[in-house]
């Protein structure tokens, strides 16, 4: 009987389903199309001549919503395959329609990405009704496939994902794959495989879509012999030793532009650690962290710059060297963080958020006015920071400081996991967990607290000292509350309390709108989303800490067991 | 409890307090700012370098500016009312309404509708401003804070920095990162003289919008059913809702009022300042959380007196305590006296000034 | 009662606003003795607890412990001290496992572990710790949790966390143990190994007590000491046997003039010993 109400019921049931997969679809192409970046991602191949960006995107979100519409939910747990040509064609159909639109009004006044070359792009070309249906009969199909995809077993999926992402990546970042490959003559020799001179081959994303299977299905072949908990014991540690290779050798190769980007990363990493012990294990949300950044980079150009706002030019201090205006730098931060710290020691969860973030802009404020500028140079700042030396050599190019940050960021994370693990690491979880309790077992909280703004303006102003005599100069405006939150936002995407985290988190957060230069101004986009969608998708981020880690989303939200005691 | 627990205590030796040196640092912190504001503020009337028509003048634009952030405060005193979470948000919902704003004034100026029929045009530019607050505020609440309703911790905070971001970057995408300055209306110039004194018209104009918006919601808030839930689901949320609230409804209802509030005040930010720009948000956004919580987060008159007091503060604050001090170019360090209110507050005094009650709840 | 006082408040009271908590609580608790306080909902039980621990600053009178007066420390001085306690709702660090749980709980006894000795990787922190990890073993094993260590807090059942939340408060070495509702939520035979479990910490490890409790069957059974608040008033204190005749004490829990709750809790009385656990493990 139950069978019958459902035979009633399911076919609308499964039509709203379709109708919201495809709008929802054609609402997020026509958000992006509309924020200017659909435009902007045509500028970049992903197959030369075939494929742009922008249509990859537009594909992948029709394929998505084929995907989606097929996911069983708890009203209706076989969805029917035609959902799926459905969505595609409402979205392909509503696209269209908007495309209509922008051609046939002028929005350009008040919308300023709507143009008509917009129009043509959305439609792939196609225009009048022969051309939107083509369009609408396309996209159902494109949704058909991710429906396919979508009812594939788990373990095809898991092959077919990884081969599809490499494609993209290597049509993506083709133009860094290209220097690299030309850096070496073995590389060079394969490179006329995959690349022409404008992108990434059709024949080239055939080889790497393959390769990239074959090597997904390697684990797969390989699981059996090793023992259960050996293979997840060695697996873990796959992921870090690949970065670290990846650190290691991509900045030699890649030239001048990647050296920089991977210095930068790695500044966000040094920065991205220190934050995570605040944050990731003692719970201290701060958005004031930039300002132990600019304590580190200002100490570092007030004592080493050849500049009148130097100490050497008006005091009795002599000029210092890098290597000795860096400890002392970084010792200043960490006095800024225990004199930023003890005021809001007693400042609590969301208050401490905005207090701290009240702080870091109160010193930006003051560093940027006329009326510090005689000490800090205000909005001009302090130029001409001489590059560190060791004997003859200078830290002159961006690979060379590229490893001195690197070093730094190793004993950074040496200095992180140890503390992690020790009496003050537990100290400070446990401070997380239960303040009150915490303290009644014993733990000061004014000492744990004030270390843990310690350490993590330690590690702040070490990446600040470096990256004063990375740029030769000092300006205010390198300080904004952004970089705070950006470093939130590494940390929260790579996994709270996750050194490996942390350095995904950077080559994702701060690499990727590095390399694809042209959306730089889409970063703060990109953090906004990325931040919203590893709250709700994934709270552990994307390499999560071990599992008692967890801390952001309670257990109660996750639907841990928690028994209930009397009231 | 019955009342014959509510009789005083015995007299008898008080429990003491132990201070430490943290104390001693917390107690110097006040006292190095109260020395510096009261040292500026002598040393500025000693020097009499502004005239009594200069700071009636100040006075005049901070109570303007104060009806903005109270406007503001109101939309975090009621979503914190109900949810116990700052929508940080809540600033860049306003700049939304600002834009709107700022696209029907630029259309009924260019039309001269602006020019022949200035009241309809101006109720026009605050219907869009807020409905486009309202939507954009309800529209938030659903996708990125609903989910976490329940979830404690700084999920929900961190959420919504993200959509902060998300709401500024998406106006600068679609809208351009250029400042827009907003069309004059013909007594935008215009000037009362009250006793000798010049009072700029759209200063009473902004100020009369806001506390009459101010007022509505008052009565909003207390005299109708909806209004009462409200009340009931911040008291209480579990009771309220076993006494048959639907809780959403009144969180929907909530963000809605608050979304308003931001259209109104995002159309008088910007007859103040006469321009729209993707980032105005975020600034009067954080210091208007200030006037929430300094006027007791959670109560309306709070939130209006937190905010006149913070406006008169900053724009009165640079020349009153750091021009004496013979600090030059005190007007740039406005923002920082605001941030130092702000940071003070949640310090010295998270319960706000009216806020007794509310703060033991949360202890 | 033998021994020494070692707990005494005198005259303490707590003040919410207008509303008083507590009024002028004298209170002597024997070293050695298992002392329990009773009382209707909203006696202040729990307030007085937090008060006694500096949880909360008491807003009058003088605790003493030991002869140290400890009103106005930090809470973290008072476990100093040597007193400990577990809460009413348990509020064990839920995202650590059993053993990090009862290692924060020696944080005040590892005061080898610095934190830059772990950073230095020194020996003497490495034996700390490895001795630390032991006697975190050896007391999971003491109060049943043997084994159990690596286990998260929040994966226990409800009454390994009772346990747990116990090992923990052990941990910091405690002359004074004070247990808020031990047995709440337990069924009749859990019931009894606890009032067990906190005989055998008085006996073997010499420890005094002091409990707050509903169950008035398991109270009158365990105590040396019986105290009864009512509405922050103290109305009893003494052998459980007297307790039970003092008028008040009954007026209170049945008495016409008491409050809704305390006929609430004067029904849970009669139940006590034959209700099933209220809440399930889940």
């Amino acid at each position: 009987m139950s069978m019958r109400q459902d035979d009633g019921k399911t076919p609308s049931l499964q039509l709203r389903r379709g109708l919201t997969a495809g709008a929802a679809a054609a609402l997020i192409a026509i958000y992006l199309s509309s924020v200017g970046l659909i435009a902007m991602m045509n500028a970049r191949p992903v197959i030369a001549n075939a494929l742009t960006l922008a249509q990859m995107t537009l594909l992948t979100i029709v394929f998505l919503a084929g995907a989606l519409s097929q996911r069983p939910s708890p009203q209706d747990r076989t969805p029917a395959f035609w959902t799926a040509p459905l969505a595609g064609a409402v979205a392909g159909l509503l696209v269209a329609g908007f495309a209509g639109v922008i051609l046939s009004v002028n929005l350009r006044p008040v919308f300023i990405a709507l143009v008509p070359p917009l129009a043509r792009l959305l439609t792939f070309g196609q225009s009048g009704v022969d051309g939107t249906a083509i369009l609408v009969a396309g996209s159902a199909l494109v949704a058909s496939a991710g429906a396919f995809y979508q009812r594939l077993p788990d373990k095809v999926r898991r092959l077919l994902f990884p081969a599809a992402l490499s494609v993209l990546l290597c049509g993506m970042f083709q133009e860094f794959i290209q220097v690299i490959l030309q850096s070496n003559a073995l590389f060079r020799w394969l490179a006329p495989w995959f690349y022409g001179w404008d992108g990434l081959t059709a024949t080239g994303a055939l080889i790497v879509f393959a390769v990239a299977l074959a090597a997904a299905a390697l684990p797969l072949v390989y699981r059996k012999p090793a023992g259960a908990g050996d293979v997840s014991s060695w697996r873990r540690f796959v992921p870090a030793l690949f970065i670290l290779l990846l650190l290691l050798l991509v900045p030699i190769a890649g030239g001048p532009y990647i050296a920089q980007v991977f210095l930068l990363i790695g500044l966000y990493v040094l920065m991205g650690m220190g934050l995570n012990l605040e944050l990731g294990l003692a719970g201290l949300l701060d958005l004031g962290f930039v300002a132990f950044f600019a304590t580190g980079a200002y100490i570092t150009a007030i004592l080493t710059a050849d500049s009148p706002l130097a100490l050497a030019h008006y005091t009795a201090i002599p000029s210092l060297s890098f290597w000795l205006a860096m400890p002392i730098a970084v010792l200043g931060a960490v006095l800024m963080g225990i004199l930023f710290g003890i005021p809001v020691l007693g400042v609590k969860g969301d208050y401490l958020a905005v207090a701290t973030l009240g702080l870091g802009e109160i010193v930006r404020i003051v560093v940027q006015s006329d009326a510090a500028a005689p000490l800090l140079g205000g909005a001009q700042g302090i130029l001409q920071i001489p590059k560190p030396q060791v004997g003859g050599f200078q830290f002159g190019s961006a690979v060379s400081l590229f490893y001195l940050t690197l070093a730094a960021a190793l004993f950074a994370a040496y200095c992180a996991w140890r503390l992690e693990r020790s009496r003050l690491g537990r100290a400070w979880i446990a401070l997380r967990e239960d303040e009150d309790v915490a303290q009644a077992m014993g733990i000061n909280l004014v000492q744990s607290k004030l270390l843990a703004y310690a350490f993590g303006a330690a590690f702040a102003g070490l990446a600040g000292s470096i990256f004063a005599v990375m740029v030769n100069s000092v300006f205010p405006s390198s300080f904004q509350l952004l970089m705070s939150i950006n470093v939130l936002a590494l940390i929260v995407v790579g996994g709270l309390g996750s050194l490996s985290g942390v350095v995904l988190g950077a080559l994702v957060l701060i690499g990727l709108p590095e390399a694809l230069r042209e959306f730089g101004e889409f970063r703060y986009l990109f953090y906004g989303l990325a931040l919203i969608l590893t709250m709700r998708l994934m709270p552990e981020g994307l390499l999560p800490a071990s599992r008692r880690r967890r801390r952001l989303v309670s257990p109660i939200a996750v639907g841990g067991s928690t028994p209930v005691a009397r009231p | 409890m019955s009342d014959t627990s509510l009789t005083t205590l015995p007299p008898g030796a008080s429990a003491r307090k132990r201070i430490n040196g943290i104390d001693v640092f917390m107690w110097a912190l006040r006292c190095a700012v109260a020395a510096i504001a009261i040292f500026g503020a002598v040393a500025t009337l000693l020097q009499g370098r502004y005239s009594l028509a200069q700071w009636f003048d100040f006075a005049m634009f901070g109570l303007t500016l104060g009806s903005v952030y109270a406007l503001i405060a109101l939309g975090y005193t009621m979503v914190y009312g109900v949810l116990r979470m700052i929508n940080f948000a809540h600033g860049d919902i306003t700049m939304t309404g600002a834009f709107a704003g700022y696209f029907v004034a630029s259309g009924v100026s260019r039309n001269g509708l602006l020019a022949t029929h200035p009241v309809l045009a101006i109720v026009a530019i605050f219907a869009v401003a807020m409905a486009t607050c309202i939507a954009v505020a309800l529209a938030t609440e659903r996708f990125a804070y609903r989910p976490f309703r329940n979830s404690p911790g700084q999920a929900p905070l961190i959420c919504a920095i993200g959509v902060s971001f998300v709401l500024e970057q998406t106006v600068r995408g679609m809208f351009g990162s250029g400042v827009k300055s907003y069309p004059l209306t013909t007594w935008h110039d215009a000037v009362i003289n009250v006793a000798g004194l010049r009072v700029p018209v759209v200063n009473l104009f902004v100020m009369g919008c806001a506390i009459s918006a101010m007022v509505i919601l008052y009565l909003i808030v207390h005299r109708t059913r909806m209004g009462m839930a409200m009340r009931a689901v911040s008291e209480d949320k579990a009771a309220a809702a076993l006494m048959g609230v639907d809780v959403d409804r009144v969180v929907v209802f909530a963000f809605a009022l608050g979304g308003a509030m931001a259209g109104v005040a995002s159309v008088c930010y910007a007859l103040i300042y006469q321009q729209v720009h993707f980032f105005m948000g975020f600034a009067p956004g954080i210091k208007a959380f200030g006037a929430a919580v300094l006027g007791g987060i959670g109560s309306i008159p709070g939130a209006m007196i937190g905010g006149m007091f913070l406006g008169l503060i900053e724009a009165v604050g640079p020349a009153l305590f750091l021009d004496g001090l013979g600090i030059t170019a005190p007007y740039q360090l406005r923002d920082a006296i605001g941030f130092l209110v702000l940071l003070m507050v949640l310090i010295f005094r998270p319960q706000g000034l009216f806020g007794e009650a509310m703060a033991k709840k949360r202890a | 009662m033998t021994g020494n006082v070692v707990l005494r408040a005198v005259g303490m009271g707590k003040r919410f606003g207008g509303l008083v908590a507590i009024k002028a609580l004298d209170l002597e608790v024997h070293e050695r003795a298992i002392c329990s306080i009773i009382g209707p909902n909203g006696a202040g039980k729990t307030t007085a607890f937090n008060c006694l621990t500096q949880l909360i600053s008491p807003s009058n009178g003088q605790v003493y412990f030991s002869g140290t007066r400890i009103d106005g420390m930090l809470p973290d001085m008072v476990v100093a001290t040597g007193i400990s306690r577990t809460y009413q709702t348990i509020r064990l660090f839920r995202n650590m496992t059993a053993r990090e749980n009862v290692l924060v709980g020696m944080h005040l006894h590892l005061k080898h572990s610095s934190w830059w000795g772990s950073l230095l990787n020194l020996r003497s922190n490495r034996e700390a710790e490895l001795q630390a990890a032991l006697e975190a073993d050896r007391l999971l094993g003491f109060v049943g949790l043997a084994g159990k260590g690596h286990m998260v807090a929040d994966h226990l059942s409800y009454g390994e966390q009772r346990r747990l939340e116990i090992a923990r408060a052990l941990a910091t070495r405690p002359r004074l143990l004070m247990l808020d509702e031990p047995v709440a939520g337990m069924n009749p035979s859990e019931t009894a190994e606890m009032a067990v479990f906190i005989r055998r910490l008085r006996d073997e490890l010499g420890i005094t007590i002091l409990l707050i409790e509903h169950q008035i069957k398991m109270v009158m059974e365990l105590s040396d000491q019986v105290v009864v608040l009512d509405h922050g008033v103290k109305i009893a204190d003494g052998i459980p046997a007297e307790v039970q005749r003092n008028p008040d004490v009954i007026k209170a829990y049945l008495g016409s003039g008491g409050s809704r709750g305390a006929k609430r809790v004067a029904t849970g009385i009669q139940q006590a010993a034959v209700s099933p656990a209220r809440e399930s493990q889940s």
